[in-house]
């Protein structure tokens, strides 16, 4: 039998048992008329294009005394290079708190706040916006306000140092909730890890941002030609296009338009993936695979097909794996579609530990089922009826019809889309909506990602195949950056590197340092205050050390002898911790006296990174790894002196493990090198630490009994 | 030369900000187009005609909540919700009759089970199986004649949206909007399940609450914070209890329970409903007549009368987890229609609200303590006396213990000083705006409407809440302060990160 049999049959057994059901009703609903519906009002919205490029949008309602706005910005995270992921992100939050040419960003949120009034912007994956809420009255300062941080943003070095602290925060919360585990993963694994549609943040990615990098990526993506803007509320258009006009009309054009999304490669197969989590009750399932495009022709019979299988009330999902089995509170799906590229098809359920393969096996089944079983005229109703009825809700708040036209332009989709949909939904049938199921849905290559307690649950994962146990460990920061090292970067940094020991004092001075000996002044912040005590520094290079400092409790003594080491405080001795004693093997890498003598050892991997601003000056940054990746940390050298400015890594802070700086200052002369006498350390930003030399020695006579256990 | 320049942009806008305030806008337009009438029966009903869009807005909340559960069912006010999604006498079912026969068995093997198990370790776990299992037999034999979720089904397809309802300490309110001319659609079927509500499906249904325990509570580490949290803070008021309910007790419960629960606390001089929309008031009132008149009338249930004592120790609960730290720290205060209680939420805007708010400066900005910091007036609940709240997410690397310090440097400090009046000012702005964006959708605005008449005194006081925060000033302010964030009256809950093996 050909499709079209099929239509013309289900066509009229559709409509046979509607009029059964309507003969047949006792219920009082039935017997309900409705009156017709007063018709929507289609608000008139006024579209201009200024000489830049900029298109604006009008739509006067005046019942309430607010005015909105949203610019519309193309540029979106998958801008950012794979080793700054984050930078929109940060540019796109900075750009409202970090200030203008005219005001800080503590004035703008004091002026905001005191009228009750908020902007804020926000970068996402595939675009961003600007927003703007405002009282009527203070419409002026707000487009001022709009204008200001879309043109002339400062981006001040302590709201982007916030921003980072935000987002660190974030990645070491990532894995609290057992959800947000299952999203990220889930979309990782349908996108691709690397994809601009599925990768995060690291710590490393969030520490390669800088100023210079937000600077840069402002003045390339936000400018007219890559904005529009739609503005709502409680004005009169002719005015507000003035106002508008004043703002904006000298917006000079940028760079030009932003580079297209790009396209997603994906195989079909299946898969399952697996977190174990032992804090939790329930397991979060996640499976599916790619979806599709708006504009395809499918595109409404799978709208069709979404409410038969999913929709919240009486949806097969809902209605078999929740008010039939009892197996969970939320489960559903969709197979979406973007614009651009495609969406991802999923559903998912959160069950008990216990249930996990009897839930995910009854999801599977209702995908299977949508491909076998025809709707019911009944799930047709219900499925078709609810888009075409609900219609009216699509204009009912100003904002989204606005911004619904805005979206449509900008993609260079009709206007009009919208009606074309209800058009086609209005002419889906049963057949359509299985011949789209069994077209786009492949229940034989499910991406299946579960999130849960293993030892609890009713079966092996295996059942479902070989499992992919995922590792969730948010990597320490220590990784790479991932862009690739060229023969040029690694020239350039080993010549630098060679000038800054040459600065220092030479490789051969340096490789005739067996040992140093120092006294400092040493200024701690703690959350008490800051606080300053004497101390005492013995080394003998490469792996003996000994800390003493004189606090008024009396001497706490840091002893590192190889692989052991000491704490004593009073008359407590404790073993050093493995944490310790880890990073002080890591110490000796960072050790700029010893890297100075191995400035030519080929091991030792030297590559230029750039040239930035640090602390007022400009810097040359080196990344110095070793050859087998395992251990890095950065240099900063002053650009015309050569001498290091500072050391950059990751390491052990008071409360675990950070990003330090040690910044350098008061280089004097000590056995023919240059020794700072100064250090600053830092952590994630924060003041840690800064020591003063007061008497440095290098090779002092020191007693190895120095370094043995204390007594 | 610089800073000159902004003082001279700040001055600018504070002008700009002067100039402003003269023109107030007028609430009394919104006001005076809201009708009200009680039925006969005794319930309230609310109307905003809003002809914007032919759409409309239906809230019906019922002044019953978790915090009326009786002892050993808690979260029975949450049953009852989503059982009020299971249908009619006439929705829902394909033969009540039969259908009625199979949940009387059900109920009959579920007291056997119950009465089983309630002989504790002597229970027979043999016949607790064989039960189990006829329980699970009679409820797929009910099943045969259950149309699965009807009542919802005929929403969606009639074009209603956001077809919900939600349970809190304090009320349970059922929400969604249709197409105007679904009016009577509306009426007859939010009528039918307030008069003939059938708990079908009740033994099934228990499993999927407590799936919605689990999400909530059990598998997320700030779930299990917040309950425990309440828990300590209230030890007489039954605010105490888990909203959803203990697992024993959604195990426990049956249907009788549920429908004891509903003869008892739906009645109509307890419950409100508020439609806001394309409506005319005349026909709202004939129609509301015709259907919502049939809900049969009880008498007005009594408020709790368990009051919780004066907090004399301050308390502390600790949750240690697999996740980073939390902190929360709540202090006792009155109920919602209080005199102190504007003053309590200026405070609670002054002190946490906001990128100027003192804890983002102190915690977020300054000191980078923490990544979020905020501070709120009125929770869990507000009905009965409730709590000042203020919660901080501790920025990597920082602890609880750091925050908490600086969170009571900057309480101490509102304490002893009297805050400027240009920040007393802004508090009003702000005020001002929220109140007119809470208006802008029908929905949100009937929400409004119906927390209003429930909870705070009569919906009139939403549109007269403005005369209210104008009074307040810098003094107010420091009074309910010092009156109220007391260190011995002090509840504190912390999520720890667990060291992990």
């Amino acid at each position: 039998m050909n499709r079209r049999f099929f239509t013309i049959l289900f066509v009229t057994v559709f409509l046979v048992s509607s009029a059964l059901t309507v003969f047949g009703a006792q219920k009082t609903i039935d017997k309900i008329k409705f009156p017709p519906l007063n018709e929507a009002k289609m608000p008139a919205i006024e579209k201009v294009v200024l000489e830049s490029g900029l298109t604006i949008y009008l739509l006067e309602d005046r019942e309430l005394p607010l005015v909105n706005a949203r610019v519309r910005l193309a540029a979106g995270e998958y801008l950012s290079p794979s080793e700054k992921i984050g930078l929109a992100n940060i540019m796109g939050e900075v750009m409202r708190t970090g200030g203008t040419e005219k005001m800080t960003g503590d004035e703008i949120d004091a002026a905001l706040e005191a009228i009750g009034a908020s902007i804020e912007v926000n970068i996402g994956n595939t675009s961003g916006s600007a927003s703007m809420n405002i009282l009527s009255e203070y419409t002026d300062t707000g487009l001022q306000l709009l204008a200001d941080i879309l043109r002339r943003p400062v981006f001040a070095q302590d709201k982007i140092d916030l921003k980072k602290t935000a987002l660190r925060s974030g990645i070491a919360r990532r894995n609290d909730e057992p959800l947000d585990i299952c999203l990220r993963e889930f979309r990782k694994i349908i996108y691709g890890k690397e994809s601009p549609y599925a990768r995060h943040t690291e710590y490393f990615t969030v520490d390669n941002i800088s100023r210079d990098d937000l600077v840069a990526f402002h003045k390339k993506y936000i400018s007219p030609e890559n904005a529009m803007l739609a503005i709502w509320g409680d004005f009169d258009k002719n005015e507000m296009l003035a106002k508008i006009k004043q703002h904006f009309g000298d917006w000079p054009k940028g760079e030009g338009k932003v580079p297209k999304l790009p396209d997603v490669k994906y195989d079909f197969k299946p898969g399952i993936h697996f977190v174990n989590k032992d804090n939790v009750t329930q397991s979060y399932i996640l499976l599916g695979h790619i979806g599709g495009y708006t504009g395809d022709p499918d595109y409404f019979a799978l709208l069709v097909m979404n409410n038969v299988l999913n929709s919240s009330f009486g949806g097969r999902l809902f209605n078999n794996v929740r008010s039939k089995l009892g197996l969970a509170y939320s489960v559903g799906g969709a197979y979406t579609s973007n614009i651009v590229y495609p969406g991802v098809y999923y559903s998912y359920c959160f069950t008990k530990s216990e249930s996990t393969v009897k839930a995910t096996r009854s999801v599977i089944d209702e995908i299977k089922r949508i491909q076998t079983e025809l709707p019911t005229p009944e799930e047709m109703r219900m499925a078709k009826n609810g888009y075409l009825n609900s219609f009216v809700f699509n204009f009912e708040d100003k904002g989204d019809i606005i911004n619904r036209m805005m979206e449509y332009d900008y993609f260079e989709f009709p206007n009009d889309f919208l009606f074309k949909v209800k058009a086609n939904v209005e002419k889906v049938t049963p057949a359509d909506v299985q011949e789209v199921a069994r077209k786009w849905l492949r229940p034989e290559a499910l991406q299946i990602v579960i999130v849960g307690k293993g030892a609890e649950f009713d079966e092996p994962l295996t059942v479902f195949g070989a499992v992919d146990s995922i590792d969730v460990t948010i990597p320490t920061g220590e990784k790479k950056a991932t862009a690739e090292v060229t023969p040029e970067m690694l020239a350039k940094g080993k010549q630098l590197f060679a000038l800054a020991a040459k600065a220092s004092g030479g490789v051969e001075n340096f490789k005739k340092i067996k040992g140093n000996s120092y006294k400092a002044a040493m200024n701690i912040s703690l959350p008490q205050g800051e606080f300053t005590f004497e101390s005492n520094s013995f080394n003998l290079f490469p792996d003996k050390s000994r800390d003493v400092i004189i606090t008024p409790m009396g001497e706490m003594i840091n002893i590192r002898n190889g692989s052991e080491g000491w704490a004593k405080q009073g008359p407590a001795v404790m073993p050093a911790s493995a944490e310790d004693l880890d990073d002080a093997k890591k110490d000796i890498f960072r050790n700029l006296l010893l890297a100075f003598q191995k400035a030519e050892n080929p091991d030792f991997s030297i590559a230029y990174i750039g040239t930035e601003p640090f602390k007022g000056k400009s810097a040359n940054i080196l990344e110095i790894s070793s050859a087998d990746g395992s251990q890095s940390f950065k240099l900063a050298l002053d650009a015309t002196s050569h001498l290091p400015l500072a050391k950059m890594y990751f390491g052990q802070t008071m409360t675990g493990p950070g990003n330090l700086t040690e910044t350098y200052d008061d280089y004097r002369d000590v056995s023919g090198v240059k020794i700072p006498h100064s250090v600053l350390v830092e952590a994630d930003g924060n003041r840690l630490v800064e020591l003063k030399i007061k008497e440095y020695q290098i090779n002092p006579s020191v007693d190895e009994s120095l370094f043995s256990k204390p007594q | 030369m610089k800073s000159i320049t902004r003082r001279a942009v700040m001055l600018l806008f504070l002008l700009l900000m002067v100039a402003g305030a003269v023109s107030a806008f007028d609430f009394s337009d919104i006001e005076n187009r809201v009708v009200e009438y009680r039925l006969n029966n005794g319930l309230m009903v609310i109307v905003l005609p809003r002809d914007d869009a032919p759409v409309a807005s239906f809230v019906t909340m019922v002044n019953v909540g978790g915090a009326d559960d009786p002892k050993g069912s808690t979260g029975i006010a949450h049953l009852f919700e989503h059982m009020a999604f299971k249908g009619t006498k006439e929705i829902g079912t394909s033969n009540l009759n039969k259908e009625l026969k199979w949940m009387a068995e059900e109920d009959r093997i579920f007291k056997q089970i119950f009465e089983e198990k309630a002989k504790g370790a002597a229970a027979d776990t043999a016949l607790l199986a064989r039960l189990e299992e006829e329980l699970s037999k009679a409820s797929d034999s009910a099943g045969q004649y259950v149309v699965p979720n009807e009542y919802g089904q005929i929403v969606e397809r009639e074009g209603g949206v956001g077809l919900n309802a939600f349970t809190s300490y304090d009320v349970t309110a059922y929400h969604m909007s249709f197409p105007a001319n679904r009016l009577e659609l509306w009426m007859a079927m939010e009528a039918d399940r307030f008069s003939n509500p059938v708990l079908r499906e009740v033994y099934k249904e228990k499993h999927v609450i407590a799936e919605e325990r689990r999400m909530r509570t059990e598998s997320s580490p700030q779930g299990k914070l917040v309950e425990e949290f309440i828990s300590a803070a209230y030890k007489a008021h039954p605010y105490h209890n888990s909203l959803v309910g203990h697992m024993s007790d959604i195990m426990n419960y049956n249907r009788m329970d549920a429908l004891q629960f509903f003869k008892k606390y739906y009645v109509p001089s307890n419950m409100v409903v508020v439609i806001v929309g394309d409506v005319q008031p005349e026909n709202v009132r004939q129609l509301a007549e015709k259907y919502l008149g049939r809900i049969p009338t009880g008498p007005k249930p009594a408020p709790i009368l368990t009051q919780e004592p004066p907090q004399i120790s301050e308390r502390r609960v600790t949750v240690r987890d697999k996740a980073q730290p939390v902190y929360i720290c709540g202090f006792p205060i009155p109920y919602s229609t209080h005199p102190d209680m504007p003053a309590l939420e200026a405070l609670a805007d002054y002190l946490g609200q906001g990128r100027t708010s003192q804890l983002y400066k102190g915690l977020v900005k300054e000191k980078k303590l923490a990544v979020q910091a905020v501070a709120f007036a009125g929770f869990p609940g507000v009905k009965y006396p409730s709590l000042f709240g203020i919660y901080a997410m501790p920025a990597k690397d920082k602890t609880n213990a750091e925050n908490e310090q600086e969170i009571l440097a900057i309480i101490e400090k509102v304490k002893g000083e009297l805050i400027p009046v240009d920040e007393v000012e802004k508090i009003k702005a702000r005020a001002k705006a929220n109140l007119i964006n809470s208006m802008t959708g029908n929905e949100d605005l009937a929400m409004a409407l119906a927390t209003y008449e429930v909870v705070n005194g009569g919906w009139r006081k939403l549109f007269n809440a403005m005369e209210k925060v104008e009074a307040i000033t810098p003094e107010d302010i420091k009074r309910v302060a010092n009156n109220y964030l007391d260190a011995n009256r002090r509840t504190v809950g912390m999520l720890e990160p667990e060291e992990s093996n």
